[in-house]
């Protein structure tokens, strides 16, 4: 009570390589795997983020600190003076910046985002490998993913022949 | 060194369940097409959460038309394909989130159906599962003969996959020609049904078709005869557009939890005119009315406030479209009166 009086409760994640980040609960819980840790009443004092080093937990929460609502101004009164369709103009323009990162990085952001299970940051870093596999020629995806092709040939044919519709 | 080998195949390190997190962001035909990629993606696309396959959007490769097949039942066909190898294999430990199969009911409909009733039988768990059964014919342009040919079909897919169908959750039906045993046997069998939609089912005679179901929450009826819901516990939203002009599109009966009410007809036939205190729910359920008008006349019936008052007692919203001008808005004052309760009223 006093801390929700006092403004936020705050919540400690860390990383198993021993750094702590302090962030509000409510920014904490755009991840779903928090959000039911939290529910659950299995947070105590600190939460530690297995398999998320420190650099991907800090941008991951930096993600969630602009993603969380009403965040920025005091709560309604954001709403009431900017417009929504301006405030997801302004988060699609800040997505764009925030996966201006090199691939490396993009697989353990989604390694993070599925495993902490924050949908919207799943979507933005799946979105360019989706897009590659979509759109490109086998060969193109093979050399984006850096997938080397390790099947023999006639094993190649049985699976086309399998997924036939697919490759029409 | 270090930082060159780490960029290696990053994705394909991955654990399954994120890959396929990533795959289930894919359209299937997209997801299937991965598996060539490396033996590490192999067996990941019979593992995706979501399937849709809908014969509007799927691609086919011109092959030079040298099928005798029609393209629709060439599309069908390929679905069905699709689904096969989508769903073969799958058994309890790969459950579907979400399957939405949007096909044509034709003489391939049975290998689609029975793709999911394989994998239903194999103990595999679909969450929502959609089937979208659309007539090969504008529901128009169909005779009698068609209806009746199209019910053969489909009552086999019925009776020959029952298991598919009672894993249904969403049913769309057109062009299909229902007798009341039909009905019965289609609403018994699809036991997890929550919305069902009917285009162009008719039973063929004056009999109104009766509805029993114990989940449908959603009903949606175009182009039907007349309609008795006789015990639908679930039911809350019902449309019903373009009724046959000679008959009542609706005879309510014990649905508690009804609010939502959709009118709406274009036909131009002379339609019956409807007394709505004949016609809605005699325990005022219903909170919201949507009627429309698009008919070369009005097909309801002005009435007072002692007769339509006891059925619009709970009405909350009230939208009335296109209402021809001459009637203007002191035709709609016989609702307003008798609905003390609306708070919103929209055209």
């Amino acid at each position: 009570m006093a801390t929700r009086e006092a403004g936020k409760k705050m919540i400690m994640l860390k990383s198993p390589d021993g750094m702590e980040f302090e962030v509000e609960e409510a920014v904490a819980m755009e991840s779903q795997t928090i959000r039911k840790m939290i529910e659950d009443d299995c947070a105590d004092t600190a939460i530690l983020i297995p398999n998320i080093n420190s650099k991907i937990l800090s941008r991951v929460i930096e993600y969630c600190n602009k993603h969380v609502p009403t965040t920025g101004a005091t709560g309604a009164a954001a709403s009431d003076t900017v417009a929504p369709a301006a405030l997801a103009e302004d988060l699609k323009i800040w997505d764009a910046e925030f996966i201006k990162v090199n691939r490396a990085t993009r697989f353990d952001l989604i390694q993070a985002a599925s495993y902490l299970n924050i949908k919207g940051l799943l979507d933005l870093t799946s979105q360019t490998t989706i897009d590659t596999i979509s759109d490109n020629s086998l060969e193109e995806i093979r050399s984006f993913l850096s997938t080397k092709n390790d099947y023999l040939p006639e094993e190649e044919q049985t699976i086309r022949r399998e997924n036939q519709w697919a490759f029409q | 060194m270090q930082e060159v080998e780490q960029q290696e195949d990053r994705l394909s390190k991955l654990p399954d369940d994120i890959l396929l997190s990533v795959l289930d962001r894919l359209d299937v035909r997209g997801a299937a097409r991965s598996s060539i990629l490396s033996r590490r993606w192999r067996h990941l696309p019979l593992a995706i959460s979501r399937i849709t396959l809908d014969v509007k959007r799927h691609k086919l490769k011109d092959d030079g038309s040298k099928s005798a097949l029609s393209k629709k039942a060439r599309t069908n066909l390929s679905v069905a394909e699709a689904a096969r190898s989508l769903l073969a294999r799958r058994d309890q430990r790969q459950a579907v989130r979400v399957l939405y199969l949007r096909f044509y009911l034709g003489d391939e409909t049975m290998g689609i159906v029975r793709a999911v009733d394989d994998a239903m039988a194999r103990g595999c768990s679909i969450g929502k599962a959609t089937f979208v059964i659309l007539g090969e014919k504008i529901d128009t342009r169909c005779t009698d003969e068609d209806l009746a040919g199209h019910a053969a079909r489909f009552l086999s897919c019925l009776d020959a996959c029952p298991r598919a169908f009672a894993g249904l959750t969403t049913l769309h039906v057109e062009s299909v020609k229902l007798g009341q045993p039909d009905i019965n046997n289609l609403l018994g069998t699809c036991g997890r049904l929550k919305s069902l939609s009917l285009l162009n089912c008719d039973s063929g005679r004056d009999t109104a078709l009766v509805v029993q179901h114990p989940r449908i929450a959603v009903l949606k009826l175009v182009t039907c005869g007349t309609i008795q819901l006789r015990w639908l516990p679930e039911l809350v939203k019902l449309t019903c557009e373009c009724w046959l002009p000679s008959r009542d599109p609706l005879l309510f009966g014990h649905v508690p939890r009804f609010r939502t009410l959709v009118l709406a007809t274009n036909c131009t036939s002379d339609y019956k005119i409807l007394r709505l205190s004949e016609l809605l729910d005699e325990n005022a359920t219903v909170r919201e009315l949507w009627m429309g008008f698009d008919s070369e006349r009005l097909w309801i019936q002005p009435e007072g406030p002692r007769q339509l008052a006891p059925r619009l007692s709970n009405l909350r919203i009230l939208n009335l479209q296109k209402i021809p001008e001459e009637c203007g808005i002191t035709w709609t004052f016989f609702l307003l009166e008798a609905a003390p309760l609306l708070e919103e009223l929209d055209d």
